[in-house]
């Protein structure tokens, strides 16, 4: 048809592509150690976000940020809203194992130690992206406004206050007040669906450039005696093409993910609890699984230790390439940093374990 | 292959598209009280009632009462009744109806809507639909 | 990982995905509730009430309640119930709107005609109508003080916590000394505390409307499926004097009730027994609800053929018959009784209970209401004992224990097949107040008689007595059974004690 061919003309003029380049990109020839799954730990939290960009977007359309009807508009999509109660427990979920994912995806890097040279730079991005993730789940929960979410936002922002000299104009400025109130839901609201999308954008783009710029680390100490499938190439330098292949590789996790968010959504919907009563503190409140750890080592020393102590290990995580430089060259050949990450990571874990089961 | 990918994330897709139309709102025909006879002494008397949704004008004319809905079947504005000249005027594009709600002059397609009205023993009702 | 693998993966993959798909959505279609409650649509002048009285400790519950019940779905909010004419005795400004504590009958006839009607014309209607009785002597003369205090008769508390709170006071509304309404700083009127709070099922209304709905639809929510519940009744319907609710949970039917609570459908409308539920009758079942062939009806009476109530049985028509005026024959309230138990019963069945309990009212008449009453009626005329004065000698408290309390107990335990009622709290009781304590204190009124010069009056009533000791009934009591019955009962007892001789453990 005619007509057809002169639309795609008029695309094509559009936007001057090079068509040949585009071919050229989809074939990308992709190292091999990418074909181990252990590297898909990126990738599985980004598409968790972008599940959760557009559950979000559309739960945003029934939710209402104030405190006399925030509850209510959530038990109306969990109760009333087609498919309300399934979109909520996909975001919900998907939450929950994007938080998983990233942090998997932070033990991978950390043990692979793709953060050496010339990699500083976007371990930072990677952690102030941690943060932001951190961050996202702890608006996101008080949002609900049930009775954890309410007393959650108290129990944070006075964490938040005890930090030493900006403590109280930051808890002020997150709160929006000397309590938290209206304003504060508001606070929360914009940041979770305007400020911190922006912001994981922004830093998404800065993480994923960097990788397409230096590639994906690969440690050849590690993999000297890996044992890869048989009939791969077994030497780094091989690789495999971007398409299909590696594409494939990303739909099945995609759809793997996909699959087990409405499992869950299934088995376990998202629950909603007692509304918020500022009059009434619940007996036992805990935050979210991935606070645990923070909030169990609050209550082992003094809230301004505590919170000191919090704020010099993510420092030191911050900079961690810097300080595993100076292991490396006061303890040579002894894998310093693999023993401290073994410890670090246990230590987490035991603490989230003993603070769940208290 | 593809097919069977398309199809499952279109069914989710559908699901999202489904979630933002919401359901409608079931409303069961409703009796609603709105005054007694005593309170429409003479002709020309209104009873004006806001039930959340449909505002009513309770309205005695020489063919008995009426109970005429203050929604312009224009655009949607709020009438008002102008006792002095006995109609409705509506402002956003003065429109006007008379006594029974019956267009007379401006862009309105058609007159006021009207309710069923009953009276029993002194006490006046309305019959708002479904 | 072949190319070929990855595809057949994702072929697995998107075929597990949709079925997943397939489940929620299921699981959406069955979540979908039909009729999902409507939102409430209010008048926006209700909807001032309710924002002030949604405050704590202002009446919040009451909102609570009415918002759970079948009234706010229907858009029935305060003023429709509350709301009052100026002209009302109890009628005062509050915010503007101008209204009144009480909800009488007449308020809620404005939708509920039929209900009115039927409910102003029954039995119920005529509790609150108690001034005058004899029990009200109790409450007021006996029990409690209520001494005239200018011009006007003051409450008993006896009457005011006790009878009235069943039968219904009369509201007033609170006076000063020179007759002006009291109100309170908020303007709500003051109505006297001994008539109000009151749920009495026969109370008397400031606007001349009888009884009041809540005595049974408890406010605020006017459950029906409440309403239906025998508890309901049992507020007043029990003790000693009337005990139909311990009756009805001694009886089958009321084992069948707690057994089969759940099969009642409770909350259904219509409720139709036999259609509905066929688990068992509840109070409301036999005396008021629907049957596939009659409608419900608040008039209690309308299915009732005796009157179990005073010291003689008679017929429940009986009374308006002699006063000449028209209402339903007792047989045909019988019969929509009998439709009742017709859903669940034979005909043979239901008449030979019917027969079991007119033989049961007619042997507690023949053989012990009717000659007390006799006798009492006698002794009074006589002089023999105070005629002017209830309560002061004391076999009145005999004759009325008699009839008034295990009387009843026997009749109504016969009426609703309560046997341990019948029998034990029953006839067995009226037996031994009649032999033991009427019948000797009969005997000291004649002995007092004849002491105090009123000897002729005393031995008229001396025959009265023999001559009812005498007769076939009572003779046993005074030595006379004839021998021919004596052995007739020992040869049954014999012949009843070898059949089962050896089956004695």
């Amino acid at each position: 048809m005619p007509n057809m061919r002169r639309a795609v003309n008029w695309a094509k003029r559009s936007f001057p592509l090079d068509l040949d380049e585009f071919k050229h990109l989809t074939a990308e020839a992709i190292p091999m150690h990418l074909k181990h799954w252990w590297f898909a730990l990126g990738g599985t939290p980004l598409y968790l976000f972008v599940v959760q960009a557009m559950t979000g977007i559309i739960l945003t359309f029934y939710y209402s940020p104030s405190p006399g009807t925030a509850y209510q508009s959530v038990a109306h999509i969990t109760n009333e809203v087609r498919f309300g109660w399934y979109i909520r427990s996909v975001h919900h979920w998907a939450a929950n194992l994007m938080v998983l994912a990233v942090l998997m995806h932070v033990v991978r890097v950390f043990f692979t130690r793709a953060y050496r040279k010339p990699r500083e730079m976007n371990w930072m991005f990677g952690v102030a992206i941690l943060l932001t993730v951190f961050t996202f789940g702890f608006t996101g929960y008080s949002l609900v406004y049930e009775q954890l979410s309410y007393w959650a936002a108290v129990v944070g922002t006075n964490i938040a206050e005890a930090t030493p000299v900006v403590g109280h104009m930051m808890a002020r400025f997150i709160r929006g007040g000397d309590e938290v109130g209206a304003n504060t839901l508001t606070r929360f609201f914009v940041l979770h669906i305007g400020v911190l999308p922006t912001v994981m954008v922004i830093l998404l783009g800065f993480h994923v450039l960097q990788i397409r710029l230096h590639g994906v680390h690969f440690d050849v100490a590690i993999h000297a005696d890996a044992d890869l499938d048989e009939g791969d190439e077994e030497e780094a330098g091989k690789t495999f093409p971007f398409f299909p292949d590696h594409v494939m590789t990303e739909l099945i996790i995609g759809m793997t993910l996909t699959i087990l968010l409405t499992v869950l959504a299934l088995i376990a919907p998202a629950p909603l609890g007692q509304m918020a009563d500022p009059n009434v503190t619940p007996e036992h409140i805990k935050p979210e699984w991935y606070f645990f750890p923070m909030f169990r080592w609050l209550k082992l020393t003094s809230f301004t230790v505590g919170v000191l102590g919090a704020m010099v290990f993510v420092t030191i995580f911050l900079f961690w390439p810097v300080v595993d430089r100076l292991l490396e060259r006061a303890f040579p050949n002894k894998h310093a940093t693999v023993w401290i990450g073994i410890v670090g990571v246990l230590i987490l874990i035991a603490f989230t374990i003993w603070e769940l089961f208290v | 292959m593809i097919f069977g990918v398309l199809v499952s994330y279109a069914t989710a897709a559908s699901y999202g598209l489904q979630f933002l139309f919401p359901r409608r709102e079931r409303r069961t025909p409703q009796r609603v009280y709105i005054t007694s006879r005593t309170h429409l002494e003479e002709e020309g008397a209104k009873k004006f009632r806001d039930l959340r949704g449909h505002d009513v004008v309770l309205v005695q004319t020489a063919g008995g009462l009426r109970a005429i809905s203050t929604t312009c079947t224009h655009l949607g504005c709020h009438v008002y009744w102008e006792p002095e000249h006995n109609r409705f005027f509506c402002p956003c594009h003065n429109a006007v109806f008379d006594v029974d709600g019956n267009v007379v002059v401006g862009p309105p397609p058609r007159p006021l809507q009207q309710y069923a009205v009953e009276e029993d023993e002194g006490s006046i009702f309305v019959m708002l639909d479904a | 990982m072949s190319l070929k693998a990855k595809q057949i993966i994702i072929g697995g993959l998107s075929f597990l995905l949709l079925a997943a798909l397939i489940v929620v959505g299921y699981v959406e279609s069955v979540r979908r509730i039909p009729g999902a409650k409507p939102h409430i649509v209010i008048s926006s002048d209700n909807a001032k009430c309710i924002d002030c009285h949604s405050q704590p400790s202002n009446a919040r519950t009451a909102v609570m309640q009415w918002k759970e019940s079948v009234h706010a779905q229907k858009g029935v909010g305060c003023l429709e119930c509350h709301s009052a004419e100026d002209a009302d005795v109890d009628a005062f400004e509050h915010y503007t709107y101008t209204i009144a504590t009480v909800v009488s009958p007449k308020d809620c006839s404005k939708c509920h005609r039929e209900v009115f009607d039927q409910f102003q014309r029954s039995h119920h209607a005529q509790g609150g109508k108690i001034l005058g009785s004899l029990d009200n002597v109790l409450a007021e003369v006996v029990e409690g003080h209520s001494p005239i205090v200018n011009g006007e008769k003051s409450e008993s508390a006896a009457a005011v916590s006790g009878c009235k709170q069943c039968h219904g006071s009369e509201i007033k509304v609170m006076k000063d000394e020179q007759g002006n309404p009291i109100k309170r700083a908020s303007g709500v009127l003051v109505l006297d505390p001994d008539t109000w709070p009151n749920t009495g099922i026969g109370r008397l209304n400031p606007d001349g409307s009888l009884g009041s709905c809540a005595a049974c639809h408890n406010r605020h929510f006017f459950s029906v499926a409440q309403a239906r519940e025998p508890d309901d009744c049992g507020k007043c319907h029990l003790g000693p004097d009337h005990p139909q609710y311990e009756i009805y949970r001694e009886s089958k039917h009321g084992i069948n009730f707690i057994a089969h609570k759940e099969e009642m459908n409770l909350k259904a409308r219509p409720w139709i027994v036999g259609k509905d539920y066929v688990a068992a009758p509840t109070c409301a079942t036999c005396h008021m609800s629907a049957t596939p062939n009659q409608g419900v009806t608040h008039d209690v009476g309308e299915r009732i053929s005796w009157t179990l109530r005073p010291a003689i049985s008679e017929k429940v028509d009986a009374v308006a018959l002699k006063a000449g005026e028209q209402t339903i024959p007792w047989e045909e309230r019988r019969e929509n009784m009998k439709d009742v138990c017709h859903q669940c019963h034979s005909a043979q069945y239901v008449a030979a209970f019917y027969t079991q309990f007119d033989d049961l009212v007619e042997l507690y008449n023949t053989k012990f209401g009717i000659p007390a009453t006799d006798i009492m009626k006698a002794m009074k005329a006589k002089g023999l004992i105070t005629a002017d004065t209830e309560f002061d000698d004391e076999i009145e408290w005999t004759y009325y224990y008699l009839w008034h309390h295990e009387g009843r107990r026997a009749r109504m335990g016969a009426s609703m097949m309560g046997p341990d009622y019948t029998q034990w709290h029953g006839m067995f009781e009226v037996a031994d107040r009649f032999y033991v304590e009427f019948v000797p204190q009969v005997k000291e009124v004649i002995e007092h008689g004849k002491a105090t010069g009123k000897r002729s009056e005393a031995v008229e009533i001396e025959h009265m007595l023999d001559e009812i000791l005498s007769r076939p009934e009572h003779r046993w009591f005074v030595g006379k059974m004839p021998p021919e019955e004596r052995a007739a009962r020992a040869e049954a007892s014999a012949e009843f004690k070898k059949r089962y001789a050896g089956t004695e453990k």
